[in-house]
């Protein structure tokens, strides 16, 4: 994870963030920083550090690939539809 | 054993730090400029006045924004750092370009009939230059961030 200009780091933090109630300042404060990161992190303005992926990822419980991805992440719409359609299809 | 207070510097917010730049800016190109281009008398009390109005919000936002001045550790978290760096390195190479252009007229406008400053006019000069130079990280921080993050 760089933070470097061309970003092609892509994220579900507000994904999860929302999943779990937390406001963005809460989940700083969690993490450590400022509110307005996770505001640039959520928009994918800005690619975070080893570290700062790992602490989110902590938070939310799961591994920090799921959180973040080099790969864009597929459509909650779809992921939720595909098992759906594979047990009509039995 | 006693202990000293350590000095704080105030966190401005990105609007606040919007309209004072602004302010000092405008006060600035005033004061300096403005008596060059017109019959003002430029060392009288209204333009030393426009102009010391303009450095010292200069000096406001230098001190209220973590652009050019220290900043403690743990202060800024890793975006706000980079940010910083970057904001630096901007207005190192905006304050570069403006040295480099003066003294390429200097060269220029050495034994020709271009215009060049007088004492104190270049002097004004000078002071806005630093005080822009001051004021630009901060600037930059100050466009970028978004004011007030909305959940």
């Amino acid at each position: 994870m760089t933070s470097n200009d061309a970003l092609t780091l892509h994220n579900r933090l507000a994904l999860f963030r929302a999943e779990a109630g937390l406001s963005r300042k809460d989940l700083a404060e969690q993490v450590g920083v400022n509110p307005q990161t996770i505001g640039f992190l959520e928009r994918g303005q800005y690619g975070p550090s080893l570290e700062l992926g790992l602490k989110l990822a902590r938070v939310f419980g799961v591994p920090v690939e799921t959180l973040f991805s080099l790969e864009p992440f597929q459509p909650l719409a779809a992921s939720l539809s595909a098992p759906r359609m594979m047990e009509g299809g039995r | 054993m006693a202990t000293t207070a350590m000095f704080k510097p105030p966190r401005f917010s990105a609007m606040r730090v919007r309209v004072l730049s602004g302010l000092s800016l405008a006060a600035m190109l005033a004061g300096t400029i403005g008596p060059m281009l017109l019959p003002v008398d430029g060392g009288g009390g209204v333009m030393t006045v426009t102009r010391v109005l303009g450095w010292a919000l200069a000096a406001a936002v230098a001190v209220g924004s973590p652009g050019w001045r220290y900043v403690a550790p743990g202060e800024l978290d890793e975006r706000e750092r980079s940010e910083r760096a970057r904001a630096v390195v901007i207005g190192h190479r905006v304050t570069g370009i403006c040295i480099c252009f003066a003294f390429i007229w200097l060269l220029l406008a050495t034994g020709r009939t271009l215009w060049l400053p007088d004492q104190f006019q270049a002097a004004w000069l000078m002071a806005m230059l630093f005080w822009v130079h001051v004021m630009v990280p901060g600037v930059l921080l100050a466009w970028r961030g978004t004011n007030d993050e909305e959940d």
